[in-house]
């Protein structure tokens, strides 16, 4: 597939719209789904993939023997995405003194199950929830893990455990219920 | 890691939408400006429609001024042939009524000082 998307990105590069839009409908779901779990906006999400082929065509950053585009690409979101989550989380902090303060936990029972599993995610740390993400959604491999976010396999590991253990804690009452 | 562990099946729970058709519409558009063909690539594929009585119109009015000036140019009527000496005792455009081949061929030269008409 590698192979693959280099031939489409070269000629998309030198204006082959067919093989931009090839290589778009390949990547555009799996990248906005990434970017819309890590920072739970839908609007935010679809600029982030929209910034991400941009990207892609203009620069020319992108080397085939160093690996993957899917890794490069998700790489790019997830640059994006985190850019996004630091200015939101410096606007929360600017307005939470007028707003109150919910527990992600506290309504637990009586929330619809999709939320309370979004809210317990989206409550990880950043780069604990990147890896949960790549991993358990997008089945990135460990090693695509460590390409995307730029460290160790082991460290990749350690952010996933920490995550499903504060995930397994968190989610503990509905984990109970399916068991 | 993934195997057999109920947590994974929890977070299957949080589904995620699809992108909508304008962020598409809007990529398309991003690429589109990115590839805008060069100036001279523009100009050298561009198409202009021209009515026929324009065409007409305008060719008349380029090829007008041609016609004009080869029927100025044009001469009345044809003017004789001139003998013109170019230099002393040489004759270089002579008077060719009345001209008769010589029979034998043989060359012969006459000085101008001989000639006489």
């Amino acid at each position: 597939m590698s192979d693959c998307d280099s031939g489409l990105l070269e000629a998309a590069r030198h204006g082959d719209e067919s093989s931009f839009l090839a290589l778009y409908r390949r990547y555009r779901t799996p990248l906005f789904r990434f970017a819309w779990r890590l920072t739970g906006s839908v609007e935010t999400a679809e600029d982030v993939l929209q910034e991400c082929f941009l990207a892609l065509i203009e620069g020319a950053s992108f080397d085939a023997d160093r690996g993957s585009l899917r890794a490069y690409l998700f790489g790019i979101a997830r640059n994006l995405a985190l850019k996004q989550l630091r200015l939101a989380e410096r606007e929360s902090e600017e307005v939470q003194d007028t707003e109150t303060d919910v527990g992600p936990l506290e309504d637990l029972l009586s929330a619809e199950r999709c939320e309370v599993v979004a809210r317990a995610v989206l409550a990880l740390p950043p780069f604990q929830r990147e890896a949960l993400v790549l991993f358990e959604y997008e089945e990135l491999s460990l090693d695509e893990i460590a390409e995307v976010t730029r460290i160790e396999v082991g460290a990749v590991k350690a952010r996933l455990h920490r995550a499903r253990e504060t995930l397994r804690r968190q989610l503990a009452p509905l984990i109970a219920a399916r068991a | 890691m993934k195997e057999h562990d109920p947590l994974n099946s929890v977070l299957r729970e949080w589904e995620a939408p699809e992108p909508s058709s304008a962020v598409d519409a809007r990529v398309r558009a991003a690429y589109r400006a990115a590839h805008r063909p060069s100036l001279w690539r523009r100009i050298w594929s561009a198409q202009v429609t021209i009515p026929v009585p324009v065409l007409a119109a305008a060719l008349l009015l380029l090829l007008a001024p041609v016609l004009w000036l080869q029927l100025r140019s044009r001469p009345s009527a044809p003017q004789p042939a001139t003998v013109t000496p170019a230099g002393e005792g040489y004759m270089t455009r002579i008077e060719t009524a009345g001209f008769k081949p010589l029979t034998d061929g043989a060359t012969r030269v006459i000085r101008s000082g001989g000639w006489k008409q």
